[in-house]
């Protein structure tokens, strides 16, 4: 691999094609050449059929290779079941992006139109609500300028038919005032009357219930005492197992992918990893059923997409990066 | 090169009936496809080398249609010119 044939390897190449001699390849091969050169040299094109064609490109100074179909095919044999495939996501992703701006534009526009009749129609004139807090609190007056006193029991029967309402209002309010807190109390003093009714022999105690428990926590001490070695034996034969991590990473589910022709390693790792580059990772998960030469990966080959954290255990990105290029490098010289 | 037939030419350059270069040419493709897919450079000498390239999977942009296309990975197989086959062809 990565080695440079020379003359004298290609010419016993040809040889061993064709079962020439060694003379007679080089011979050819220098012929061929020879002939490609001049053509060069006169129309600036060579084409050589079953080889390819030869164009000068004078601009640029350097000669433009166009192997034959054939040959261009078989060069490209690992790659030639994929094809192009068209991406939607980042147009989908703009978008939703634009529609969601145009909809946050739309709801600012909404929320502008009410603010304006709603300030118009804050009233002035209208009287103010009067909370329950606000009326116990302060002191009411009726429209005609009359108190009315706070007190609980005391009715003014000289306000005007028109207030009797409120008054009613402000009467029922004390005595919903007054009467859950009555209740209340009286509740809490029957609670308490049973609960030192029946709680009094066990927070006082008495000899006959505390010897009762003594004699019942001695029975439990003695049937502990005879039968310790069967419950420390059952133990001892069945511990519990231990949480490893191996463990806790093999609940984890096993994702697995397979090579297509609209998908390949670099694929499955943007889409799983979102970085490119870490299509080495899934390569070196997989090394047992893939080839030597990741190039080579055929089409249907299932592999198992290992999760980042083996390879990049802090999540790091930019270290990330660099053990994949790291290792990518590490392939590629192995490959020369 | 008066003949314009390149394996007439080279038949009659290097003494080989026209059958045999033919079969020479299926030959030499044949050893290109093999060293391309070694990843092996092949180097004529005075002439220039064949290597083969890689190219990544790319994306791009159909200006005609605004698509966008993720163009799968491709390996090609290029040919570098020798220093003295430029020479020669810039003078």
């Amino acid at each position: 691999m990565n080695e440079t044939i020379n003359l004298r390897r290609l010419c016993a190449m040809i040889s061993e094609y064709t079962g020439w001699n060694e003379a007679e390849s080089e011979k050819f091969i220098d012929a061929i050449f020879e002939y490609i050169a001049t053509s060069l040299e006169t129309s600036g094109i060579a084409q050589l059929p079953g080889l390819g064609n030869f164009k000068v490109d004078h601009e640029a100074c350097d000669i433009i290779f166009s192997p034959d179909n054939a040959i261009a095919e078989a060069v490209n044999e690992p790659f030639s079941f994929f094809e192009a495939v068209e991406l939607n996501v980042e147009s989908d992703v703009l978008d939703k992006e634009t529609n969601t701006e145009m909809e946050s534009d739309n709801d600012s526009d909404k929320d502008k139109e009410p603010e304006a009749p709603q300030a118009e129609i804050e009233p002035e004139h209208c009287e103010p609500m009067m909370d329950l807090e606000d009326i116990t609190s302060i002191s009411t007056t009726d429209n005609s300028g009359n108190d009315v006193c706070q007190g609980d029991d005391y009715i003014d029967e000289s306000v005007p038919d028109e207030d009797m309402e409120a008054e009613d209002n402000i009467e029922i309010i004390r005595e919903t005032k007054a009467w859950p807190v009555m209740a209340g109390v009286a509740l809490g003093l029957v609670t308490g009357m049973i609960i030192g009714f029946f709680g009094h022999d066990r927070f006082v105690g008495s000899n006959t219930t505390i010897q009762e428990e003594s004699d019942s926590i001695q029975e439990v001490v003695t049937t502990i005492q005879h039968t310790p070695v069967d419950t420390v034996a059952v133990y001892l034969l069945d511990p519990p197992e231990p949480i490893s991590p191996e463990t806790k990473h093999s609940e984890s589910p096993i994702i697995t992918d397979t090579v297509t022709a609209h998908r390949f390693l670099a694929t499955m790792a943007r889409e799983y990893y979102g970085v490119m580059e870490y299509w080495i990772f899934i390569y070196e998960e997989n090394r047992d059923i893939l080839p030597a030469n990741p190039n080579k990966i055929k089409p249907g080959t299932a592999v198992v997409i290992p999760p980042l954290e083996k390879y990049v255990p802090d999540g790091n990105a930019t270290k990330g990066r660099a053990e994949a290029a790291r290792r990518i490098s590490r392939l590629e010289r192995s490959l020369h | 090169m008066e003949s314009e037939n390149p394996v007439e030419a080279i038949s009659s350059a290097c003494g080989i009936s026209m059958p045999q270069v033919e079969e020479g040419i299926q030959a030499l493709g044949k050893i290109l496809i093999k060293a391309s897919q070694d990843l092996d450079i092949v180097a004529i000498p005075a002439f220039g080398r064949f290597v083969t390239e890689k190219h990544d999977e790319t994306v791009v942009v159909d200006h005609a249609s605004g698509k966008r296309l993720l163009l799968p990975p491709e390996v090609v197989l290029k040919f570098v010119a020798g220093v003295t086959l430029r020479k020669h062809l810039q003078k």
